[in-house]
């Protein structure tokens, strides 16, 4: 069954990263959708459904952290598991995410598999098998 | 089985079931193991140096020798015996920083980000990886199974799943 | 924060970031704007080794001429403590660099990807920098820009500063750090 990932970074190029990951991983990608802040994303959260979404935290107009906030208030958005893709290791903002319901987090700078397997990882656990 | 032994900058590749490639000593050198599970067929390359440029008689005498040009020959050679390039797992072992014959410390780690860029911009993902480090080490390709396995001077075989890199927060 | 720190924690971030995602290594690096006068050597014709220590002359025009076709991208921070980083790399060493990160041949490598791709070094680089440094504080990165080449490479005033040798050229990052009243 086809993975549809909305990828949520102010920065296109590291998007494109994302992307190239998502690509070559094995995972069977359908749709990449791409927004460049919070407030995109959850415009086009509204119209389409996803199975993840992959977030950066610092961005313009709503961060990722704010973006999150909301979605784990939504009673549809809730569901859709989050991964967290950010230079910011700092301990509270790892366990503030995490808290507000991250299912994974991943540090910039990151190797490709790196992102993968926490992709990975993220889906499982939703899906029950992990 | 049937060992078949890769040497420094060698490669080999095949499909024969019986087949296990082995390479040994690896210090700066990469070790490069790719393994089609469908179509049964196992590459393993030992690779010493980053570019040909910097000695492209030598490149085309031995291309195995650099990555720039043993990479590309040895996911040929595999497509060759029926390997497809999204089935394909791969790993990566060495890179260790010991001092090479020119009394230069960082060819490991040169080593492995110029392969690091070729399989990136060729579009294939490692799988697993064990690199750096300050000790040569030994590994070998099951073809028939795609089992791995990574040997260091003194110690016992461990073996190398298909996902080892995990560098997550969780 | 000790002087000696900030450099350390440049030091790390950059190699992090640089080997991480753009697959360059960084020869060798050293405090301030710019490696000090040097003396060019060549490997040997023949030799199949990597070069040796690299180390380059740099006549004050060039230098100079380096720094007008430089890409530079500058963001600031808020936070405890607040403040800027600034990370410059003369043009092509960025198209290469860029290059590395995005999988594709130099030649693919638009300008304003280019552009991008130092942008989001010195994002990387700055929060990898931060985290190393103040691990329990809360930053917020504002959005990095590029800045005219005219403005130089490094800040104004106090600030720290290193340069990179990348072989093919020389990247340099400085970091402001304004600590809260």
């Amino acid at each position: 069954m086809e993975l549809h990932i909305l990828i949520v970074d102010d920065s296109s190029v590291m998007r494109a990263f994302i992307r190239r990951v998502l690509e070559l991983s094995g995972l069977e990608v359908g749709r990449c959708l791409e927004a460049s802040n919070g407030e995109e994303a959850l415009r086009l959260l509204e119209d389409n459904w996803v199975d993840a979404v992959l977030t950066d935290i610092n961005m313009p107009t709503m961060d990722g952290e704010e973006l999150l906030r909301r979605m784990s208030g939504h009673p549809v958005l809730r569901l859709i598991p989050v991964l967290v893709v950010s230079t910011d290791r700092t301990d509270g903002r790892v366990q503030r995410m995490l808290t507000l319901g991250a299912k994974g987090y991943v540090t910039k700078p990151f190797a490709p598999e790196t992102l993968r397997e926490e992709l990975e990882h993220s889906l499982a656990v939703v899906d029950g098998t992990e | 089985m049937s060992q078949l032994t890769v040497g420094v900058g060698d490669c080999k590749t095949s499909n024969a079931a019986e087949s296990v490639l082995t390479t040994y000593a690896l210090g700066s050198c990469i070790a490069v193991a790719i393994h089609d599970p469908v179509a049964g067929v196992g590459g393993l390359l030992h690779f010493m140096l980053p570019e040909s440029s910097l000695n492209p008689e030598k490149a085309s005498q031995n291309p195995f020798m650099f990555a720039d040009t043993g990479v590309p020959l040895l996911f040929r050679t595999a497509y060759g015996l029926g390997a497809e390039k999204r089935r394909l797992v791969v790993r990566v072992v060495g890179g260790a920083q010991v001092m090479d014959e020119h009394g230069v410390f960082n060819i490991g780690k040169r080593n492995h980000l110029a392969l690091r860029k070729i399989l990136w911009k060729a579009g294939v993902m490692v799988h697993a990886e064990e690199v750096g480090g300050n000790t040569s080490r030994t590994v070998r390709l099951e073809v028939s199974t795609g089992r791995f396995w990574i040997r260091g001077p003194g110690m016992e075989d461990r073996e190398m799943t298909a996902s080892s890199t995990g560098k997550g927060v969780r | 924060m000790e002087p000696n720190e900030i450099q350390i924690g440049l030091a790390a971030a950059v190699e992090e970031v640089l080997e991480t995602m753009c697959f360059t290594s960084v020869l060798s690096s050293g405090e301030g704007a710019a490696p000090a006068t040097m003396e060019e050597t060549l490997p040997a014709s023949g030799d199949e080794g990597p070069p040796a220590d690299r180390e380059v002359a740099v006549p004050a025009e060039a230098e100079a001429d380096a720094g007008a076709r430089a890409c530079t991208a500058e963001l600031r921070f808020e936070g405890n403590p607040s403040g800027g980083c600034r990370v410059s790399v003369p043009w092509n060493l960025a198209r290469a660099v860029g290059a590395g990160f995005l999988g594709l041949e130099e030649m693919e490598v638009s300008d304003s990807q280019t552009e991008e791709v130092v942008c989001e070094l010195a994002n990387m680089i700055c929060g990898s920098v931060l985290s190393r440094l103040e691990s329990e504080a809360t930053f917020r990165i504002i959005h990095p820009e590029l800045v005219p080449p005219e403005r130089g490479a490094g800040f104004e005033g106090a600030g720290s500063n290193r340069w990179f040798d990348l072989g093919d050229g020389i990247l340099t990052v400085s970091l402001e750090l304004q600590p809260a009243i």
